[in-house]
């Protein structure tokens, strides 16, 4: 990292938790830029705003409330915030193919029943089911504490399969791949026992 | 020619300018209720410093205002004395608004009749 080595960053944390007010600025001016260039290399098609406003919140976020994340290196610090913005772009994007695959769905749905899509009756049916399951997504998130559980879950809702993305998420990726899957069905079961404990089913 | 993540730290100083915890939103708030533009309240400040460096920095401490200040205006040169008025301001009018949001039209229709004269060379209000 230019101009900044790890234990300088372990520095600016303790003087975060001290309550120096001017600390944000330097780990801006520090961390914004290789941080934004090491998640771009994660997305490289992915617009460079959304990548850094990703980067921005992550630290912005823990800059507010530096106490609630645990670091006792530099290097553990800037990992950790590195996969906190992976995670935050992993889910603007999840949000915006969401939001076109529902709206290509709707125009197919337009082309291929105009006249049924149309009626009041048809949008209302339409308009329920989607409440429904809306509904439903809600539940189970608010059966579970943590955010990286609903994360979890969210990735799981959308059809993700993928180990390497789940490991990303608990903030195991940097273990042997063996591990991460071991740690990852572990998460997956647990989150399933908390909502079958509830009386929600995971569809 | 700018330095390397000026923009960054431009879009990021406009993201905390959205977060009441930092100083950006204060500077920003105070910016809305003066009518002014930064540059003349860099200028009451005492220098021309830029608003994203000040904005990034985090807002005073209600128990730790007076060292919080000294520390930021100490960080970037500028006159504490300004800089505590500035945060002051704000805290006291969102202070009323939390008090009393009724009341905020009124609050904010006598900040305009305030400024009126401003523009024109009229009478002032008294």
């Amino acid at each position: 990292m230019p101009g900044s080595t790890t234990d300088e960053l372990l520095l600016l944390h303790r003087r975060l938790l001290q309550g120096d007010r001017t600390v944000p600025e330097e780990i801006a001016r520090r961390l914004l830029k290789p941080l934004c260039e090491e998640v771009q290399r994660s997305y490289p098609q992915t617009d460079e705003q959304v990548v850094q406003d990703g980067v921005i919140e992550v630290v912005l976020d823990y800059c507010e409330r530096p106490e609630r994340t645990e670091v006792t290196s530099g290097l553990q610090l800037r990992r950790f915030l590195a996969a906190r913005a992976w995670r935050k772009v992993a889910n603007a994007l999840r949000g915006e193919r969401r939001r076109r695959s529902y709206e290509a769905r709707a125009a197919a749905e337009g082309a291929v029943g105009a006249v049924e899509q149309e009626s009041p009756l048809g949008r209302l049916i339409r308009e329920e089911v989607e409440a429904e399951r809306e509904q439903q997504v809600q539940r189970l998130m608010e059966t579970l504490s943590s955010e990286t559980d609903r994360e979890m879950l969210r990735l799981r809702l959308v059809g993700e399969r993928r180990t390497e993305v789940f490991a990303r998420v608990l903030g195991v990726e940097h273990l042997p791949t063996q591990e991460q899957r071991r740690i990852v069905k572990r998460a997956k079961d647990r989150i399933d026992k908390v909502i079958q404990r509830s009386g929600g089913s995971r569809r | 020619m700018r330095e390397p993540g000026v923009d960054l730290l431009q879009r990021a100083a406009e993201r905390a300018a959205e977060r009441p915890a930092y100083l950006g939103w204060v500077l920003s708030r105070y910016l809305d209720l003066e009518g002014l533009d930064w540059p003349a309240v860099a200028a009451a400040l005492g220098r021309s410093v830029d608003f994203a460096p000040l904005a990034l920095c985090l807002r005073p401490r209600p128990d730790h205002f007076a060292a919080d200040v000294r520390a930021v205006a100490e960080r970037f040169d500028l006159d504490a004395g300004a800089l505590a008025r500035i945060v002051r301001t704000v805290d006291a009018v969102d202070a009323m608004a939390r008090e009393a949001p009724q009341d905020r039209g009124a609050l904010l229709a006598a900040r305009e009749r305030r400024r009126e004269p401003k523009g024109d060379e009229g009478e002032s209000t008294h």
